[in-house]
């Protein structure tokens, strides 16, 4: 029976193909943009989130008179902008955490012969390369001796390595920063950018030479990386209180590990996700609208066929049955075009605003129930209005 | 014994403050097997009667009884299954489901009763063949003559094997000849000792039958056997 009733759905459907595209339209157009603002902003959410873990894993970044990740700057107040050297080796003393890099961060001169141009320098200590999740491309990264002597050394940025040498190998040879001659010894693999910010154009220097550029005290950031199985949340609850110790107040730093970033923004984009699937269903709602519309002109037009139905020993089940499957299967149809259409808008627009979208099975059967759901429920009233008509009154019609 | 029992049977219909009785005490029976013509003018309430005896409609009051089961006080539902077991239904305008084909529409009633698509294509295909249609298995009903139409809806009507056919003016909208050929299916179904009523206003028609009850204004004025020359 339920067989029979999708065959007649389909064929009532078919013959009526303009009526039937427009009554889906309002359901095709609330789950494409359903599915579109979705996919769009989980593609957005994977790429930030790919990105902040591009920075390598479980690292907690201290910042001195700065808030967050951004670029260092002054806080004005009379509060210290920044760490001395032991101050930083007290702070990474710390049994959760297994490597740490300081940041020195300053800015400087680098010429190659003729070249020449400003760059943000970098003083840091070996292990920067692999918290900050950075490889090499040629040569080596900043060694331990090479910091503990205070070598005049070099590594590039991809950006900076472009700038001064073109694309080719510049390991072994030689630039000034600020009118100091270094030896370039390594160039970074690029790492795209963050937010915004351009993470391959800088050179790192060790920290121990950075202090004849910047003096003592300099150190602006820490970049540590806990141990595995840590509780990150404690150790940066332990950070809190010693910087609290050197620093007046909670505004001067700011301590942050990668799990909170990345928590803070997979909640901000999922409430926008929230909101605009929100605003988007309401055109699944005047969809579902129109369906009724449309199945109540129906069950009008074919009165008549229902009080056939009806004469030949049709029940009110087996009518209201068949206007009911009808309806699902308008609104079905209208789901899973919808599907189509905004897998292929998500798809477009993720093209053109250089987010990947990324399409989830699980919102599309969502979306698909959804549809369903509509289906029965705007199609009920339509089905049992059609169900509960009396055959004699039904048969009079013509 | 009797199929189709009447007592006593009113139907009124209520137009707004008036009450305007169609059928007034009505009583009649019908023996199983017989050929039964109702006859009368338009306005007699021979169409009333017709609805109450198909179980289109229930009457306002008295009692209708089919083949041994009181209906008249029957609920829709119950209607329902009477009308998908005990009878058979031809109407003046063929009422076929222009959409479909010829086997479908014969197969329709079958397909309420649930049964399987082969049963319903073989029964139906059966029965179109015994009209003298089984070349016209997949026409819609737009591609076929009134008088081929009627049959389809004649083969619809037996596809159940129904204890009562009903017809409600079957040759209205015929030709004569059409009409002619029509009324041989009936002498034919009645051969094979089925119940046929027949509502018409045409003599002619009636004259096929055993027996005319004439209606007129909501009464039964008339009742007798038809002399078989």
């Amino acid at each position: 029976m339920i067989g029979q009733a999708i065959t007649v759905a389909f064929s009532s459907i078919a013959t009526q193909k303009l009526r039937s595209l427009l009554t889906m339209l309002g359901v095709i157009i609330g789950v494409a943009a359903v599915i579109a603002l979705v996919s769009l902003a989980n593609g957005a959410l994977a790429s930030t989130t790919s990105q902040i873990q591009g920075l390598g894993s479980n690292v907690i970044a201290v910042d001195i008179g700065a808030q967050g990740f951004g670029p260092t700057s002054a806080t004005g107040t009379a509060a210290p902008t920044s760490l001395t050297v032991s101050q930083a080796a007290i702070l990474v003393h710390d049994r959760g955490v297994v490597g740490a890099a300081p940041v020195m961060a300053g800015s400087g001169t680098l010429a190659v012969g003729s070249t020449s141009g400003t760059a943000g320098v970098v003083g840091t200590s070996a292990s920067y390369a692999q918290i900050m999740g950075y490889r090499v491309r040629w040569g080596r990264f900043l060694s331990p001796l090479d910091v503990a002597s205070g070598q005049n050394v070099v590594v590039l940025g991809s950006a900076e390595a472009t700038d001064l040498f073109g694309g080719v190998d510049p390991v072994g040879n030689s630039l000034t920063i600020d009118g100091v001659p270094f030896q370039v010894i390594g160039v970074l693999e690029s790492k795209g950018s963050t937010f915004g910010q351009n993470q391959d154009s800088f050179v790192a220097i060790p920290w121990t030479t950075a202090q004849g550029f910047f003096g003592d005290g300099g150190i602006t950031q820490v970049y540590l990386s806990a141990a595995k199985g840590t509780d990150v949340t404690s150790l940066v609850n332990r950070l809190d209180e010693q910087l609290l110790n050197w620093l007046t107040t909670a505004e001067d730093f700011n301590v942050t590990s990668q799990s909170q970033i990345l928590s803070t923004i997979s909640s901000v984009t999922s409430i926008f996700t929230t909101l605009l699937a929100g605003i988007a269903s309401i055109s699944l709602v005047v969809g579902g609208i129109g369906i009724m519309n449309i199945m109540l002109v129906s069950v009008t037009e074919r009165t008549r066929e229902i009080g056939i139905r009806k004469s030949v020993g049709a029940s009110r089940g087996a009518v209201l049955l068949q206007f009911l499957v009808e309806a699902l299967v308008l609104a079905g149809l209208g789901g899973l075009l919808g599907i189509l259409v905004g897998w292929s808008v998500s798809a477009l627009l993720g093209k053109i605003i250089g987010v990947g979208a990324s399409f989830s099975p699980g919102t599309a059967a969502l979306a698909f129930g959804v549809s369903l759901a509509i289906g029965v429920v705007f199609g009920l009233w339509p089905a049992s209005r059609a169900a509960a008509l009396r055959p004699v009154d039904a048969l009079r019609v013509d | 014994m009797s199929l189709v029992e009447l007592r006593d049977v009113q139907k009124i219909y209520r137009m707004g403050e008036v009450d305007t009785p169609a059928l007034r005490d009505v009583s009649l029976t019908i023996e199983k097997g017989a050929y039964v013509a109702i006859m009368g003018p338009s306005g007699s309430g021979k169409s009333t009667l017709m609805h109450i005896l198909a179980c289109l409609d229930v009457p306002s009051s008295g009692t209708y009884e089919l083949n041994g089961r009181i209906v008249s006080s029957s609920t829709e539902d119950d209607l329902t299954l009477v009308r998908r077991h005990d009878i058979g239904i031809v109407f003046q305008s063929f009422n076929l489901l222009m959409n479909m084909t010829a086997l479908e529409n014969v197969g329709l009633p079958l397909l309420y009763r649930g049964a399987s698509v082969h049963e319903q294509r073989a029964k139906a295909r059966a029965r179109l063949e015994a009209v003298g249609l089984g070349d016209h298995l997949a026409y819609r009903p737009g591609q076929l003559s009134g008088g081929q139409q009627q049959r389809v809806a004649i083969a619809r009507a037996l596809v159940t094997d129904p204890p009562l056919v009903l017809a409600d003016e079957p040759t209205g909208n015929l030709d004569s000849r059409a009409g002619q050929e029509v009324l041989a299916i009936f002498d034919a179904i009645h051969e094979e000792g089925r119940t046929v009523i027949v509502i018409t206003h045409d003599l002619q028609v009636a004259l096929r039958s055993e027996r005319i009850v004439e209606l007129r204004d909501g009464v039964i004025v008339g009742d007798g056997e038809v002399a078989k020359a």
